[in-house]
């Protein structure tokens, strides 16, 4: 092909090996990766070295970048997750979100920016960091913990919140307060309408579309990217941003009962153009734009995670949560989200501030995020020095509502007929029975039980994960596939017991090899039984006749209920 | 160029229609490729980009790049060895044919070229998926023509190397070639000295994974440019270069997501490039179906047979084997584009891949209907000659054993302690060979067909065993209509309780079985700590035993 013309063009190969080099960096540093693709853009952009051009294909995956981000953000979205503290998570927000939206405000003002800069400034630094912070506590398998899920609840509301301001910067202007307010009523409005539809749909319309494709690999998951195209398209059309439309196509899609596998197929994809979208961002600054305003942004950096601890902490703490939780709560949320950036570049292309401004905020995002993320990977041992000193909130009346967390439980990995025998043995001795399956026959009943039910493969990290079979006690696995099993057994913990299946004798040696307490065998057993059977029928017809009795009733009873 | 957001709307369409194409066409478990040039030729009037392109050829990029993380040198030494005179001997009959018939159409040596390879290779992405369980029950002819898709891909990738590094003339083909295999080499090397540590690294951050494979994609892809080559080498040499097992799951697992992605994009363009077909595209794809659904067929049978394989197995592999390669269209757009080949055969070849892997559904799954139809026709050869062990005119009151697999070898033991006389049928040319070595009685044919039941004579029988999990295996056994009891294995308890009710005496549901054991053993271990090293020391040892006395 024409090499002039080729995808692949140099540009990107040097942004892809820039940003994979820089990855690791930051994964020796415990840093989150986004820092590294902000990195790739400073390097190879007109800051360091000037070697990349934003083409049209940079931007155009950059843009779909953000949808994706924002459409696994909608997906991921789960109020069944912190339902146990759904009450006061709400004040916490709704507190924490006015509190920083004044503290946003005031910063940049004092700092002597004008009226429009400091809105926007405001508007963009009001977020945490999402991905960032969730990404940092699962990473420490503390999402699911107390100080864990008041973040989870907070940043929620965080994100309506975002998708709000976002439809306000790409429709509109932000000069004239009278039509700023007709704006906003009209983008809540519209937000409602798209909302409604998504919520219809995944309701009465995508379990049905789904169940039917699901068993389809790739069908399915090219109806969840269409699914979310067909939304950013509507949206759009509607004069509101992609992103908005892609939350809300996410949000419905985080209804159905194949959301997980469906998370697990998209999040590639998205991280695949978010390595882009944050490069990109940094492309467009040259080293003036980017250290204009650096001591304002070193001060407004160390003020504002000053200040978002302290709101955060006293709010949580006026929810009478423990110390420990409100420390460890609020000091996982310091830092400026990287939807600054998103919002800043938008308030660019619309011509509100210029890239100065941008520069700032990515400093500012820089600065925060690299160290709030010490601060969550070490908020423990924080708090331990602090104890003492933390002491003087802790009062009697702290209710700390209980959480469930999964811990020694039973995993099982498919469902079938053997499945379904040993269930009842195992609820005797499991309260928590994970249950990972991908066919989606079974999704009705399964989903109706009382197991935990995860729909997904469990070739997907994040699936393994949320089974939390690092700490499981038991694991029974009916996959077909060999990876798969082998996969288990190097996850599982040392002294829980590990049943897995294997197709013929080689794959039983080495999954025995690897740990596994009993390998299923199915033709070598039935080969044991049938041959018992052959046995009986050589010596004695009509004993083996009254011997399999009991056999095909149960078959003819089974496959009637069929 | 067009804006962004008409890109974003375009893409929009293209996936809306693809999904709903999809969805269709999965009603009839129809593979998924043609879904998308349908699509492509619904939207055909809508899409012009060259964007669209450039998203396009990142999908070729990344299935060459999967199609190399899956490549595993060792099976296609285990599996290939089958079929090799079989497929030479198919790509040289009908590569040849596809020349000349291309040179009396008038096509250039170059689209000549084209023309034979479009013929003679078939897709492993639709064949293989339609026949998938029957690979993974190990049925022959799901075997061989894997083996046959296999060698095929592999000439594939050489045939794009060569028609596409040069211009024409023999030292730049030469030079290319080179390259190319230089690049592998140093694939290799990256694979075995590099990118474990790389992969160390990053163990445990599925992200970096992915980052770090596609950067050493967006490697060897810029160093096949630098090279002069076409990037699907340096694709399919970084695929090779990141394959080292545990990490090629993870990285399939990601990867996999943007294969379909670009891909889904890749396959509707095609479908969308295609411009109003007048008759000359109209003959090719009429010439290129009938040399795919016909004549490569036809020649993957009789060479099968010749080399001994049963009636049945050879035409189910052909039949297996009847669509038009994904490679091809791979070929097939980038000689488009660079104005090797005419307009009139890239319409002929997507009309006629369109087609075949449509009628490829069809023919796999009515396979025994078409296979039946054939046979019986005046002209087409078939195997004489049923091979066997001898010596079956004894056979009075006997057993007959259908399938000599794990179960079945555990039955002749059986069998034989209980000094039972039997005879195997079994279309397994390696096992027959087993048989042999063993001194059993066997009829080497396929129990689908009825000359092997002649000679076992299932009327004067005490007991038919089968073993295959197949229900219409399970049917024909059944349709016998003899006296004779008959023990069967199904794979589902629905279809179980209905063979008992058209006669068999017992049905074997491994599930069944297996579930009663497994449930056992877990009350075992909730009952007793030390239950499950027990078990686990009981069946370490049996298997062990199992080994040994297999190697002798």
């Amino acid at each position: 092909m024409n090499p002039a013309a080729a995808p692949v063009s140099i540009d990107f190969i040097l942004i892809i090996v820039t940003a994979a080099a820089l990855g690791l960096v930051a994964r020796k540093l415990s840093q989150p990766t986004i820092i590294a693709y902000i990195f790739t853009g400073v390097v190879l952009g007109p800051v360091l070295f000037n070697v990349v051009d934003e083409t049209n294909l940079i931007s155009l995956m950059s843009e779909l970048g953000l949808g994706f981000l924002l459409f696994l953000l909608g997906i991921e979205m789960n109020i069944d997750e912190i339902r146990e503290i759904v009450k006061p998570v709400g004040y916490i927000a709704i507190g924490q979100t006015v509190l920083q939206t004044g503290l946003a405000f005031i910063i940049p003002f004092a700092l002597g920016f004008d009226l429009v800069q400091t809105t926007v400034i405001a508007l963009c630094t009001v977020f945490g960091a999402t991905p960032v912070i969730v990404k940092t506590l699962a990473d420490k398998d503390e999402l699911t913990t107390l100080p864990g899920k008041i973040d989870v609840g907070v940043l929620i509301l965080q994100d309506i919140y975002l998708i709000v301001i976002l439809a306000l910067f790409s429709s509109g202007t932000l000069t004239n307060p009278a039509e700023i307010g007709f704006t906003l009523a009209r983008i809540i409005l519209l937000i409602g309408l798209i909302g409604l539809v998504s919520f219809t749909a995944s309701k009465y319309l995508l379990p049905h579309i789904f169940s039917r494709i699901a068993d389809n690999r790739h069908g399915f998951f090219i109806h969840g990217v269409a699914w979310a195209f067909l939304f950013i398209t509507f949206a759009n059309w509607l004069g509101l941003s992609v992103e908005v439309g892609a939350f809300l196509a996410g949000l419905g899609l985080g209804r159905i009962p194949y959301r997980d596998e469906l998370k697990e197929r998209i999040r590639p994809l998205t991280d695949f153009f978010m390595v882009i979208f944050f490069s990109s961002i940094a492309l467009r600054l040259n080293a003036d734009n980017l250290l204009v305003y650096w001591q304002e942004a070193v001060l407004a950096s160390v003020l504002l995670m000053v200040g978002n601890f302290l709101i955060m902490f006293f709010l949580i703490d006026w929810q009478n949560f423990t110390p420990r939780t409100s420390f460890i709560g609020s000091i996982n949320m310091t830092q400026v989200s990287e939807f600054s950036l998103v919002v800043g570049a938008l308030a660019v292309s619309q011509g509100y501030i210029g890239n100065e401004i941008l520069g700032y905020l990515s400093l500012m995002a820089l600065l925060t995020m690299t160290s709030s993320t010490y601060l969550i990977n070490y908020n423990k041992q924080i708090y331990n020095h602090l104890e003492d000193f933390l002491q003087r909130w802790e009062s009697d009346d702290h209710r700390e509502p209980e959480i469930k967390r999964l811990e020694g439980h039973a995993v099982i990995l498919g469902y079938n007929e053997m499945v379904k025998a040993v269930l009842p043995a195992l609820e005797k001795e499991y309260e928590d029975i994970v249950v990972v399956d991908r066919n989606s026959d079974n999704t009705e009943t399964l989903g109706k039980s009382d197991y935990e039910y995860i729909y997904g493969d469990f070739k997907h990290g994040e699936i393994r994960k949320a089974s939390a079979i690092k700490k499981s006690d038991f694991i029974l696995s009916v996959s077909n596939e060999h990876s798969v099993n082998r996969k288990i057994l190097e996850e599982s913990p040392r002294e829980a017991t590990k049943f897995v299946k294997a197709s013929n004798m080689e794959e039983a040696a080495e999954l025995y090899d690897l740990g596994a307490h009993y390998v299923i065998q199915k033709n070598v057993l039935t080969g044991e039984k049938v041959s018992e059977y052959i046995k009986l029928y050589l010596e004695d017809r009509d004993l083996f006749l009254e011997e399999i009795d009991v056999e095909n009733e149960k078959i003819i009873w089974g496959g009637r209920s069929v | 160029m067009v804006g962004l957001s008409e890109l974003v709307n375009l893409l929009t369409l293209l996936f809306v229609t693809a999904s709903v194409c999809l969805a269709v066409l999965n009603r009839f478990s129809h593979p998924a490729i043609p879904a998308y040039i349908l699509a492509g030729l619904l939207l055909n009037p809508l899409v012009d980009d060259q964007s669209l392109l450039m998203l396009s050829e990142l999908g070729i990029i990344f299935l060459v790049f999967i199609f190399g993380v899956k490549f595993d040198p060792r099976r296609l030494r285990s599996v290939a060895r089958e079929s090799q005179v079989t497929t030479t001997l198919e790509i040289g009959i009908i590569g040849s044919l596809g020349y000349i018939s291309a040179y009396f159409l008038g096509f250039t040596l170059v689209e000549s070229l084209h023309f034979s390879l479009f013929a003679a290779l078939s897709s492993s992405l639709v064949g293989l998926q339609l026949i998938d369980r029957e690979i993974q029950i190990d049925l022959v002819h799901g075997r061989l023509a894997e083996s046959v898709q296999l060698i095929q891909d592999i000439v594939a990738l050489v045939a794009i190397v060569a028609l596409t590094t040069s211009t024409g003339n023999a030292s730049a083909i030469l030079r290319g070639v080179t390259f190319a295999f230089f690049l592998l080499l140093v694939a290799y090397g990256v694979r075995y000295f590099l990118f474990e540590r790389l992969a160390e690294m990053v163990e445990g951050s599925q992200e970096l994974m992915m980052i770090s494979s596609l950067a050493v994609l967006s490697l060897f892809l810029g160093s096949s440019q630098l090279l002069g080559l076409n990037m699907v080498v340096g694709a399919f040499a970084a695929g090779i270069s990141v394959a080292k097992f545990p990490h090629n799951m993870e990285i399939l697992d990601t990867t996999g997501s943007l294969k379909d992605f670009f891909s889904a994009i890749f396959f509707v363009s095609l479908g969308a490039l295609v411009t109003f077909p007048g008759t000359e595209s109209l003959l090719i794809a009429l010439v290129l179906i009938f040399f795919t659904a016909i004549a490569k067929p036809a020649v993957t049978v009789l060479s099968l047979l010749l080399q001994g394989f049963d009636d049945r197995t050879a035409h189910l592999t052909g039949f297996s084997l009847d669509q038009i390669s994904e490679f091809s269209l791979i070929l097939g757009i980038t000689g488009y584009l660079s104005g090797w080949i005419s307009v009139e055969l890239f319409n002929g070849l997507i009309i006629a891949a369109t087609f075949t892997m449509i009628s490829s559904a069809y023919t796999s799954r009515h396979e025994d209907f078409l296979y039946r139809k054939i046979r019986d026709l005046p002209f087409i050869p078939t195997r004489k000659r049923v091979e066997d062990s001898g010596e079956l005119e004894k056979l009075d009151d006997h057993i007959i054993l259908a399938g000599y697999d794990t179960q079945g070898k555990r039955i002749v033991e059986t069998l034989k302690s209980e000094s039972a006389e039997f005879v195997v049928i079994e279309n397994d040319p390696e096992k027959i060979e087993e048989l042999r070595e063993k001194d059993e009685r066997y009829v080497y044919g396929d129990v689908m067909d009825e000359k092997p039941w002649r000679k076992v004579r299932p009327e004067d029988a005490r007991l038919i065993i089968s073993t295959v999990p197949v229900q219409k295996v399970s049917h024909r056994i059944l349709d016998l209509d003899v006296d004779t009891d008959i023990i069967l294995r199904a794979k589902e308890i629905s279809e179980a309780s209905e063979l008992l009710d058209r006669g068999a005496i017992y049905v074997n549901v491994p599930e069944v079985v297996s579930s009663e054991m497994l449930l056992d053993h877990v009350e075992g271990v909730l009952q007793n700590v030390n239950y499950r090293e027990e078990l686990r020391r009981r069946n370490l040892l049996e298997i062990k035993k199992f080994v040994q006395s297999r190697e002798g």
